[in-house]
């Protein structure tokens, strides 16, 4: 009797009786539930930074109209196009991949690519809508901590430091951002290195096994951009 | 109508989903978050099976898939729920022999990775090459030469204990 007869036996009497009865109850449950799956989990978890950036956009327009002073239109307006842009690139792209991956359930091939086309997706949307919402909160705390009722002139005079030219105002501000940003940037990576891209290895590591012997068979699953 | 069609369908195979989840899940909570991945995945693609493949190979693509593909957390406490599952059965029994058995097939299935993990399970279920190919994506060459491979795996891991 080789191996797998053997296996194939214990098998059998490991799972060769009637399994534990269904709970009808429950997967009806299932069927009504908008949240089961893994995809839903995925897209659940995108959806705060997605409200963030819907709720900031109003909010940034009113801050175009309500401070006065030429310091917050450049900024106001980088910002609404950014968030606008955000959104437009999220919701496009959201709709194909998931078109993509609603329409390659039939093998186990086809899963591994869309799934991971699916997940370079969600780690990129994640990553920029992140790093979009960041300055916008650094931005925002900046409004709200110093007053906007006192008027755009208390705002400038911390903006500014009045004794300095304009450039050296400029490159100092430009600094602080700059570290601001790049500590953010360090502290997403390592984030979105923990949360999303283990994954992605282990699907690439998947499918590369999966494709090894196939004639003709690309590894690397096209992605959607 | 069609909900209950659902649940008749799902009742009649739950062995090939209660399978996948003891094979993929090393304890209950993961197999009962598995379950109900699998379950929600069978549903959605529910209306879009045509008939064209055996309701048994579909059921065995979406949950496979779903396991593999799926995004779950890591594993933890490996196999002592499916350990435990096949003592039950043993228990019952009283067979010395066959627990040894099935204890090394879990040992066995520990060690082989999740597309190992999938081949050798419908092998197991007496899936014919040809569906195994439709299910894995692949040529039915490759499923030979991966059988292959896993056979001589496994002849290693069994020698070895």
């Amino acid at each position: 009797m080789d191996e797998f007869s053997k296996l194939k036996q214990a098998w059998n009497s490991s799972f060769g009786g009637t399994p534990e009865s269904l709970d009808k109850e429950r997967v009806a449950q299932i069927m009504r539930s908008r949240t089961a799956g893994p995809l839903a989990r995925l897209k659940k978890r995108l959806r705060l930074e997605i409200a963030a950036t819907v709720i900031a956009i109003p909010f940034l327009v009113w801050v175009l109209f309500a401070l006065p002073g030429p310091y917050f239109i450049f900024n106001t307006s980088a910002l609404i196009l950014l968030f606008t842009g955000m959104l437009y690139y999220y919701f496009m792209n959201l709709r194909k991949v998931v078109k993509l991956w609603n329409n390659s359930q039939d093998n186990l091939r086809q899963s591994l690519e869309s799934t991971l086309i699916l997940f370079r997706f969600f780690r990129k949307a994640y990553f920029r809508l992140n790093m979009v919402l960041f300055p916008f909160g650094v931005y925002f705390g900046y409004i709200i901590g110093f007053g906007l009722g006192s008027g755009g002139d208390k705002v400038s005079s911390f903006l500014f430091v009045v004794s300095w030219p304009l450039v050296a105002n400029v490159i100092l501000w430009v600094v602080i951002f700059a570290l601001i940003i790049t500590g953010f940037w360090a502290i997403l990576k390592v984030y979105v290195k923990q949360y999303y891209d283990k994954h992605i290895q282990n699907l690439e590591i998947l499918l590369e096994e999966l494709l090894e012997n196939e004639p003709g068979a690309e590894n690397e699953p096209q992605a959607t951009e | 109508m069609e909900e209950r069609n659902f649940i008749n369908t799902i009742e009649e195979h739950r062995g090939i989903i209660f399978k996948v989840c003891k094979m993929y899940c090393t304890n209950e909570d993961d197999s009962s978050d598995l379950y109900q991945d699998i379950v929600a995945q069978l549903w959605k693609a529910w209306k879009g099976f045509r008939g064209e493949a055996k309701i048994s190979t579909w059921i065995y693509r979406i949950a496979l898939n779903t396991a593999i593909s799926g995004f779950r957390k890591q594993k933890r406490n490996p196999l002592k729920n499916s350990l435990d599952a096949g003592k039950l059965t043993i228990e019952q029994e009283d067979n010395l022999k066959k627990k040894e058995d099935i204890d090394t097939l879990y040992m066995a299935i520990d060690m082989l990775s999740d597309v190992e993990k999938a081949m050798m399970m419908l092998y197991l279920d007496e899936v014919p090459y040809e569906e195994i190919a439709s299910i894995m994506g692949i040529t039915q060459n490759n499923v030979r030469v991966k059988m292959l491979r896993i056979r001589e795996k496994l002849r290693k891991i069994m020698t070895s204990h």
